[in-house]
């Protein structure tokens, strides 16, 4: 049973419901930048936020209000320093530059390694305390 | 008795002046995750995947007391990540009790024994142990061996030292009722003073997404374990939740019930939710489009979700809200019968 269905990705965006990780978007009539934004906001990882003027600010962006009169992100970069607030206007890109952490590497280790020992026989252990 | 009668006291007070004052929406629980770090990686959590520079974020003591202040509301849960990885959880706890909010400290207590020092026992404080079943179950949701004996020689520790001590338990599809109630049975023995159960909810974030309960499931599996209830057993809970988790109430969420403030700011709309932040509480209260959640509401997020930071403030706002609410809470209270 898997949890709550998450919506679908917009057409240009990728569809396999992988990790986003590593993805640089091609905005266009298939994917706009606010769906771009919105499912940054989502990724558990870095993104790089390319801005109009050239500028690329790497960081964890965990806000953004879209209804807002002047629709924003917020960010903390990768020093932790902020929150960085940039607007939509000024924000050309954002990539998915760093590491997905809700990947679950560590929890599908934990999980081999379970099912190496129960395949090994070990026993469970005793009830307690 | 569950809950101290001064704990029952100064809730049972707060929610009549709310009500009194014409007020539909108030808070009860304010969840103040002062980080997000953590030592353990449970399969079922979603709170803790973030990089490097948020994990090593945390509030300051200062910002975690503006925030209790907004809020208002009489109790302070504190999870995280794990609170005793907080540089200033001494401090911060002392200016809790000091401000006579009762406190609960969720922590999985692999550092309870070492940090114990850092607290004084008060009806205020109450370490809330996480405990996600027997030995094996609960080594098995916190993905690492070892750690129940850790969290039952924490346990045993702050008893002896007299400090308030409940766990709390979340319970995914696969749960036996019988392995459960032999662990009420035994954290009955080891002298906790409540328990708190609760399904799990389904983030998306966490590892394990295969084993998220579903509402009717959630109900069958809470029906079993609570039908016929030990005498022994005590809930640090409202028993209308624990019957709304058995399918006896079919409430709607109170998502603004036990608001959240994190280093991220006020989440929108609820502690398992993340649609973004307001920089206030005002500004969450006021502002969070509310008829966008709840079971009613449609959102796919929402429709199996029975956890208590939705739930349990709609049990307590049932208590209150008729005659016929209280009396069947004094009923379940002092029957045990749920």
């Amino acid at each position: 049973m898997a949890a709550w269905e998450e919506p679908a990705r917009p057409p240009g965006a990728p569809q396999d419901g992988d990790s986003l990780e590593g993805w640089v978007p091609v905005l266009g009539p298939d994917l706009s930048l606010a769906e771009v934004v919105e499912m940054a906001f989502d990724y558990r990882g870095n993104t790089t936020v390319m801005t109009t003027d050239g500028r690329a600010l790497v960081g964890y962006l965990f806000n953004r209000d879209a209804r807002a009169a002047e629709p924003f992100v917020q960010m903390f970069d990768e020093s932790g320093h902020g929150p960085i607030t940039i607007p939509y206007r000024d924000i050309a890109n954002v990539v998915f530059s760093g590491k997905d952490t809700a990947a679950g590497s560590s929890w599908k280790a934990w999980i081999e390694r379970k099912e190496r020992e129960r395949a090994a026989g070990l026993d469970p252990r005793p009830d307690g305390p | 008795m569950s809950v101290p009668v001064s704990q029952m006291w100064t809730v049972a007070t707060y929610v009549l002046r709310q009500k009194l004052a014409g007020r539909a929406k108030y808070p009860l629980v304010l969840m103040l995750e002062p980080l997000f770090r953590c030592n353990l990686a449970c399969a079922g959590c979603g709170k803790i995947q973030y990089p490097a520079q948020i994990l090593r974020k945390h509030l300051s003591v200062e910002a975690a007391l503006q925030a209790v202040e907004e809020c208002g509301a009489p109790m302070v849960s504190i999870p995280g990540g794990e609170p005793l990885m907080y540089p200033d959880i001494d401090r911060l706890v002392a200016e809790l009790v000091k401000r006579r909010k009762y406190v609960y400290l969720c922590t999985n207590a692999i550092l309870l024994k070492q940090k114990i020092d850092y607290f004084t026992p008060s009806k205020y404080l109450s370490f809330s142990v996480h405990m996600d079943g027997l030995r094996e179950e609960h080594d098995e949701a916190v993905c690492r061996d070892g750690v129940y004996d850790q969290a039952v020689e924490g346990i045993q520790e702050a008893l002896r030292r007299g400090f308030r001590v409940t766990t709390n338990t979340t319970l995914f599809d696969g749960t036996s009722p019988d392995r459960m109630r032999k662990f009420f049975d035994a954290m009955m023995d080891l002298g906790v003073e409540a328990m708190m159960i609760s399904p799990g909810y389904s983030y998306a974030k966490a590892p394990d997404q295969e084993h998220f309960l579903r509402r009717a499931k959630t109900q069958k599996l809470f029906s079993e374990i609570l039908a016929n209830p030990r005498r022994r057993w005590r809930f640090n809970q409202s028993p209308i939740f624990l019957r709304f988790l058995m399918g006896k109430h079919d409430f709607e969420c109170t998502p603004w019930g036990m608001p959240t403030y994190n280093v991220f700011g006020w989440q929108r709309p609820c502690y398992l939710l993340q649609d973004g932040y307001a920089s206030s509480f005002k500004e969450l209260m006021e502002t969070t489009a509310w008829e966008n959640y709840g079971r009613k509401s449609g959102n796919p997020r929402c429709q199996d979700c029975m956890v208590h930071c939705g739930f349990e403030a709609t049990s307590v706002d049932h208590t209150f809200r008729s005659l016929r609410g209280f009396a069947e809470t004094v009923s379940v209270t002092f029957t045990g019968k749920l």
